[in-house]
């Protein structure tokens, strides 16, 4: 049991709380919004009577009907722009694109339009959608549906980047996202679909942008250790903190539960902790989240750190089909377990 | 000659056609000939108008000029997707044709409560063409001088489609535009003075100086946007019909596109996506033949941007863009359509830019002087002062004296621009989005 569960587990035991998972959590949150709100609406392909590729909408068309659940052709840029110009004029749309890969195909609306017209309007039109999907390496998924992208979004001014790594995270976060009057990048690990934890039934559970989660903290004794964990490396994380405990080694795992916003205080204050910081990232290395934590770490809290930066990620290369070849491209337990080995001992 | 057969039609059923205009080639023994329209009218062809190939002899009827109430009675105009042709509504055989309005309204007859009129107020067209006429060569003489800033594309010579198109919408409706954006903003209600404020880069500008030319916007009154990006105007379009078809608002939206946004993929998935869930939206394809400086002709192998409304199963109609009269019929079927419920229409109109792009850009050899002249013999402002004119219903006087209102708005709108504030710097990084780190929605801190 985590730390973040009893403390969710003793704040809400006067609302209850079950035991689901993952997908059942987002679900229920998606539930509870649509309900509550009838100008929200989903889009994606196979998101009405089928209930989702990943079983994100199931049992919601029979509530919500097809004008809330609608099954879209497969047009990415043309259901992303549609949705844009909804948003724009007073509903909530919620696109499910499955493999967040798709969202490629709509990259020119997201940045040009769906990011922009609250800017370009001076703040006179609000767009309030969610952009979900799911990603990661993982089940021979293959190279065009085990992408991961985050970082493109991270990067442009007018997102959220959201990527819970729990049943309780995605309830909350994806919550916050539909309330929200902005877009929102959702983004689900496929490995983290059927992990379980539990969830409070708080119809507001939400949780703000920008605030890290500590999933770990130090034990108060061995070699301290900040790692930065991203998504499905969080349980990854905490198994490999678990391990090398035995060795003397204390882990501060911080999960940043959104990317954009940033909570670098959080990271900087374990930082100031630990003297070392690793950053555990699926996504690549190049320019991606782990190069922004290590600039903004260096350049404000450079005193406090004892040793260099590190950084884990998959492998610089496109994804693989077969298991033994996508096994290469991932992160595994002995490269995890030797990184914060080095970020320790250098 | 006694007998001849048809070889083709040049006009279609419904368009309009002017006098002088050639209409269709006769083959007879000798010669294929040419015939030119003796006077001018809707093109009707019968069902029993021959076939072509097939001889008939002389005197056979092959098709009437209609007057515009006759083509309306008839369904007209210019219904190419047969199939999806919408009927000719209760109304529409009733029309109202003769100009209503002698008198010349208030300079600034105010947007903010205009309503669309079921009958056609052609001193209201005429008045709001001439703005976006003198206002924009204001613009124009403005960037010359340096004041505006960046790119200006002007919308000279295609005045009569926004300006009709709108006159069927309230301030509730959404509208979708361009690059050549200053008419649509002008025909939905943005002001004169806030257009040209805007050019200059001042706060006091539609969108405070943060769009220019080619960013207007004023939700206020509908106007969702002009675009430097060419095609997505059509999916967000798509998109506010989709909230008014989920929200029953019973607002509908438009989008403005040119040619050159027919043929990128905007234009099929977000036709599709309209009438396969029947949303209230107008397609209003500004087709002004050439994309930037590429000739439509050399891009696309359907003339007609029209015809291919039939391949998603929407009405697609041709009308002379410069005919102000003829795209307000049109648009009022369709925008009567889909307040009705019964989906989208898309409307090509076809005209012509006679400035060049771009304000400041060489426009040469890519089109002819002749082919310019030509359009600006075409002008929509004239024409319809002219139609003015020999109906005698409006005195001239009434347009002279509406000509200098809107000159004194023009001259006013750019001293206003002028005597504008620029923004202040440091609110570059406002409005990006409305959240903050650490809150809840509505400010809350968990």
């Amino acid at each position: 049991m985590t730390v973040e569960t009893r403390m969710a587990q003793s704040a809400e035991s006067r609302i209850g709380s079950r035991e689901m998972t993952y997908v059942e959590a987002g679900r229920a949150g998606l539930d509870e919004e649509m309900a509550r709100d009838s100008s929200i609406f989903v889009v994606g392909q196979g998101i009405g009577e089928r209930g989702g590729n990943f079983n994100t909408t199931l049992g919601l068309y029979e509530k919500y009907g097809p004008a809330r659940l609608r099954d879209v052709p497969i047009t990415e840029r043309g259901f992303v722009g549609m949705c844009t110009g909804a948003a724009a004029t007073g509903s909530r749309p919620v696109v499910d694109f499955m493999f967040i890969d798709f969202i490629l195909d709509a990259l020119g609306e997201l940045i040009n339009q769906t990011s922009k017209l609250r800017y370009m309007t001076h703040g006179r039109v609000k767009v309030p959608i969610v952009l979900r999907g799911c990603f990661g390496l993982g089940g021979a998924a293959a190279t065009h549906h085990s992408g991961s992208y985050y970082p493109f979004f991270a990067h442009l001014p007018g997102f959220v980047v959201a990527l819970p790594s729990t049943p309780a995270d995605a309830k909350g976060l994806l919550k916050m996202a539909i309330r929200t009057d902005d877009p929102v990048i959702f983004l689900e690990h496929k490995g983290l679909l059927n992990s379980r934890g539990t969830v409070s039934d708080d119809p507001d559970l939400l949780i703000p942008f920008g605030v890290a989660s500590v999933r770990r903290h130090l034990a108060g004794h061995g070699k301290r250790v900040t790692v930065v964990a991203i998504s499905g490396m969080v349980t990854k994380v905490l198994a490999a903190a678990d391990r090398l405990a035995a060795e003397g080694i204390d882990v501060e795992v911080i999960d940043p539960r959104t990317i954009a916003p940033l909570d670098i205080g959080t990271i900087i204050e374990s930082v100031r902790r630990t003297g070392r910081l690793l950053i555990v990232d699926e996504d690549y290395a190049p320019c991606g989240i782990g190069a922004e934590v290590a600039a903004q770490v260096v350049s404000d809290a450079f005193d406090y750190l004892d040793a260099p930066i590190k950084r884990l990620n998959a492998n610089f290369t496109h994804v693989p089909y077969s298991p033994p070849l996508e096994a290469e491209v991932a992160i595994s337990i002995s490269q995890l377990d030797n990184a914060i080995r080095q970020a320790v001992h250098g | 000659m006694e007998t001849g057969s048809i070889v083709e039609w040049l006009k279609r059923p419904g368009e309009f056609v002017r006098q002088g205009e050639q209409l269709l080639i006769i083959q007879s023994d000798k010669a294929a000939n040419e015939i030119e329209a003796l006077e001018s009218g809707y093109l009707d062809i019968p069902p029993d108008s021959p076939a072509l190939g097939v001889e008939v002899p002389i005197g056979t009827v092959l098709g009437a000029l209609l007057t515009e109430a006759e083509a309306v009675a008839r369904g007209l105009p210019i219904i190419l997707a047969d199939a999806h042709a919408p009927k000719a509504s209760p109304r529409a055989s009733t029309p109202k044709l003769v100009p209503a309005v002698a008198e010349a309204g208030p300079v600034n007859a105010s947007v903010m409560t205009r309503m669309p009129s079921a009958s056609r107020d052609d001193v209201s067209l005429y008045r709001e063409m001439v703005r976006i006429r003198k206002v924009e060569e204001a613009l124009a003489r403005s960037h010359q001088q340096g004041l505006v800033h960046g790119a200006c594309h002007t919308y000279v010579g295609e005045e009569a489609i926004a300006t009709a198109v709108c006159a069927h919408l309230t301030i509730k409706d959404t509208i979708w535009s361009t690059h050549r954006g200053h008419g649509h903003a002008l025909a939905k209600g943005v002001t004169a003075r806030e257009l040209a404020a805007e050019l200059f880069g001042r706060e006091t500008g539609c969108a405070g100086g943060r769009g220019g030319s080619m960013h207007l916007f004023k939700p206020e009154v509908g106007l969702m946007g002009t675009s430097g990006i060419v095609g997505p105007c059509i999916l967000l379009a798509t998109g506010a019909g989709y909230t008014s078809a989920l929200l029953k608002d019973g607002r509908v939206s438009v989008a403005f596109f040119g040619d050159g946004a027919s043929n990128n993929g905007a234009f099929h998935e977000g036709l599709n996506l309209a009438a396969v869930w029947n949303l209230p939206v107008i397609f209003v394809c500004e087709n002004n033949q050439y994309a930037t400086e590429v000739p439509y002709a050399t891009v696309s192998k359907q003339p007609d941007v029209a015809r291919k409304a039939d391949g998603y199963g929407m009405p697609g109609v041709v009308v002379d863009g410069n005919d102000v009269r003829a795209v307000w019929e049109a648009a009022r079927v369709a925008v009567e359509r889909a307040r009705e419920g019964h989906g989208p229409t898309l409307i090509e109109a076809k005209t012509y830019r006679t400035r060049a792009h771009s304000e400041g850009m060489r426009d040469a050899g890519y089109r002819s002087v002749d082919e310019i002249d030509y359009w600006k013999s075409r002008c929509p402002i004239q024409y319809l002062r002219a139609q003015l004119a020999s109906e005698g219903v409006v005195p001239v006087a009434t347009l002279d004296t509406i000509d200098h209102e809107i000159e004194e708005e023009a001259r006013d709108a750019i001293a206003f621009a002028t005597a504008s504030g620029w923004p202040d710097g440091s609110t570059a990084a406002d409005h990006v989005v409305g959240w903050k780190a650490g809150e809840l929605v509505g400010g809350a801190v968990r």
